[in-house]
C-alpha cells in the first residue's frame, strides 16, 4: 500500500485508503444506528478500534459490488460525494438521516510531505472520525421504527455509470439540522465527514 | 493529548453529559450549554414567573419551560422531571386539556422516566386523561410488553381502537409492529434462564393437592366467623373519587430515601497489615492498544510538593 521507503502514499494506495475507510464507515453507521439488529454483526479490530462489520452475506456481497465499483470511480477522481442515506421502511419512504462523505482531490504540490502521507496520522484521524460518529448519539434523534438504508454516490459527469446504477433523487431531509464532523486526508484525497438528521421540534 | 483533542467540539468531549431525548437535540444549543457557564438565570426567573395555572391556556408556560430546560440543561434531566411533575398534578382535574396533545404528551414524557409506569397510567384512564390519543395506548402498551405482559399489551391496543383514538393509523401500525414482534418471538423464543439448582433440589414435586372446595351456604355449618353488619350505614350515592391525586415521586419514594444522619461515635481503626502488593501480574489475554502519544510524553515530575487546590 504505501510506498514504505519514502512514506508518502501513492494514488492507489489512497484510493485503498478511501475505500476501506467507507467500508467501515457504512458497517458501523448500520450498527450504530440499529439499521439491523446488533446479532448481526461482528468484531475486527481496525485503525486501533474493534469496529463492527455485518456478518450477514447477502449484505456484504452487495456492499462489496458497490465498494468495488466506487474505488474505480475514485481512480479515475469521479466520486464527489459518498450519501449513507437512512430512510424510515415504512411505505412513507422518509428521509431521517444523511451522511455525507465529501471526496476531494488534494492539490499535491501545496500539501506540506510531513504531514501528509504519514499511515499512523491517517488512522488516528480515521479513529477520531469513527469515534465521533459514536459520539453522535448524543444528538440524533431516537429511531423507533424498523429503518433502511440506501447509498448515494455523486459522480461527475464524465463518468462512466455502469447499468445497474440508477439516476436517484438526492433525498434531502424537509427540515433539517447539519452537523459537520471530522476530516482526514491522504496527500491524494481528502474526506470530510458531516451529517444531517430530521429536526423534530421544527 | 494531541492536537485532535484541542478541536473536538464541546458536544463530543461531554456527550456522556446529555441526557437523551428522544427527539434530538440541536448541536448549537448542546455546545451552548457545554461551553463556558450559561448565564441563564434571567431566562430561567422569567420562565418560572410565567407559570400559573389561570389565564386563558396557562399549559402553554409550562410547555416552553419543559421544552426549554431539555435543550439548555442537558445535564440536569430532573429539573425537567419535576417540572413535568408538577405540571401533570396540576392540570390533572381541568376539563378542557384532557385530551390536549400537549397535556397527554407531559404525562406520557413523565412517564418515560418512572420505572414502574404502570399505575400512572391507571391513574390517568381513571381520570380519562388521553383516552382519545393513540399517543396513550400506544406507549401504555409498550411498557407493558416491555414488562412481558404481552397479552395485556394487545388488549390495550385493541381497547385504544375501539375508543377510536386518533392519529388511527399510529395504533394500527404500532399494533402491526407489536405482532411482528410477538411473531418473532415465538419463532425464536429466548433462551430459558438455568433454575438455580438448589432451589429446586429442596422443593421436590408433589402431586397437587386437592383445593377445598367453597361449600355453599345454605349447607348449615355455622361460619367460623361473624360478620358484623353496621344496620345504620346508608347506601353511598354520589360518586366518591377514590384516587384523587398521583402523588410526586418524593411522596411515592419516601421510604427507599434516607435523610442525612449524624456521622456516628465510632472512628475507623487503621489497618494493622500494610497495603498489599501487587503481585506481578500475567499479561492480559487481549491487544492491549497503546496510544504512542501517551507512551511518548511521560508525566511531568512534579517539581513542587504537591498542595491543597484553592
Amino acid at each position: 500500500m504505501a510506498d514504505g521507503a519514502t512514506s508518502t502514499i501513492s494514488l492507489r494506495g489512497s484510493v485503498d485508503l478511501v475505500q476501506e475507510f467507507f467500508e467501515y464507515a457504512i458497517n458501523s453507521i448500520l450498527y450504530q444506528r440499529g439499521i439491523y439488529p446488533p446479532e448481526e454483526f461482528r468484531r475486527v479490530a481496525k485503525y486501533g478500534l474493534s469496529m463492527m462489520v455485518a456478518s450477514d452475506d447477502g449484505l456484504q456481497t452487495y456492499l462489496k459490488k458497490i465498494l468495488a465499483q466506487l474505488k474505480t470511480w475514485l481512480e479515475e477522481g469521479d466520486v464527489q460525494r459518498l450519501v449513507v442515506v437512512v430512510v424510515t421502511g415504512v411505505e412513507t419512504n422518509e428521509t431521517l438521516e444523511r451522511w455525507t462523505f465529501a471526496v476531494n482531490a488534494c492539490d499535491t504540490e501545496n500539501a506540506a510531505p510531513s504531514t501528509a502521507g504519514d499511515i499512523k496520522a491517517i488512522t488516528k484521524q480515521i479513529q477520531a472520525i469513527i469515534r465521533q460518529i459514536t459520539a453522535s448519539v448524543t444528538f440524533l434523534p431516537l429511531l423507533d421504527e424498523a429503518c433502511a438504508f440506501d447509498l448515494l454516490v455523486y459522480t461527475r459527469k464524465t463518468a462512466a455509470v455502469p447499468g445497474a446504477w440508477e439516476d436517484s433523487d438526492p433525498k434531502y431531509i424537509a427540515d433539517s439540522q447539519e452537523v459537520k464532523l471530522r476530516s482526514f486526508t491522504t496527500s491524494v484525497h481528502s474526506v470530510e465527514a458531516a451529517v444531517a438528521y430530521k429536526d423534530h421540534d421544527a | 493529548m494531541s492536537a485532535l483533542d484541542t478541536e473536538a467540539p464541546a458536544w463530543e468531549t461531554s456527550k456522556e453529559n446529555a441526557a437523551p431525548r428522544k427527539k434530538g437535540r440541536d448541536v448549537a444549543k448542546l455546545n451552548r450549554a457545554f461551553g463556558a457557564a450559561p448565564d441563564d438565570d434571567a431566562a430561567i426567573r422569567h420562565h418560572e414567573a410565567a407559570l400559573s395555572t389561570e389565564g386563558d391556556d396557562p399549559l402553554q408556560a409550562f410547555t416552553t419551560y419543559a421544552a426549554y430546560l431539555e435543550q439548555h440543561r442537558p445535564t440536569d434531566a430532573l429539573a425537567a422531571f419535576e417540572l413535568r411533575e408538577r405540571c401533570c398534578r396540576a392540570f390533572r382535574d381541568d376539563e378542557r386539556y384532557k385530551n390536549d396533545a400537549r397535556y397527554v404528551q407531559m404525562w406520557l414524557d413523565y412517564a418515560d422516566n418512572l420505572q414502574d409506569p404502570d399505575d400512572l397510567f391507571k391513574f390517568m384512564k381513571k381520570k380519562k386523561v388521553g383516552l382519545q390519543s393513540a399517543a396513550f395506548w400506544c406507549a401504555w402498551a409498550l411498557r407493558s410488553e416491555e414488562r412481558g405482559h404481552v397479552k395485556n399489551a394487545a388488549e390495550l391496543y385493541k381497547k385504544g381502537l375501539e375508543k377510536g383514538a386518533l392519529p388511527t393509523e399510529m395504533l394500527t401500525a404500532k399494533q402491526a409492529a407489536f405482532e411482528a414482534r410477538a411473531v418473532d418471538r415465538e419463532r425464536n423464543p429466548p433462551p430459558p434462564r438455568p433454575r438455580p439448582r438448589g432451589l429446586t433440589a429442596q422443593r421436590p414435586s408433589r402431586a397437587p393437592t386437592q383445593q377445598p372446595q367453597s361449600t355453599p351456604a345454605a349447607s348449615g355449618t355455622t361460619p367460623a366467623l361473624e360478620i358484623f353488619v353496621d344496620e345504620g350505614l346508608r347506601p353511598v350515592t354520589a360518586p366518591v373519587d377514590d384516587w384523587p391525586d398521583f402523588g410526586s415521586l418524593r411522596e411515592r419514594a419516601k421510604e427507599n430515601t434516607r435523610g442525612p444522619t449524624p456521622w456516628t461515635e465510632a472512628a475507623l481503626s487503621a489497618p494493622k497489615t500494610s497495603a498489599p502488593t501487587l503481585a506481578s501480574a500475567a499479561p492480559p489475554a487481549f491487544d492491549v492498544f497503546v496510544d504512542d502519544d501517551c507512551v511518548a510524553a511521560p508525566a511531568p515530575a512534579p517539581d513542587a510538593p504537591t498542595t491543597l487546590r484553592d
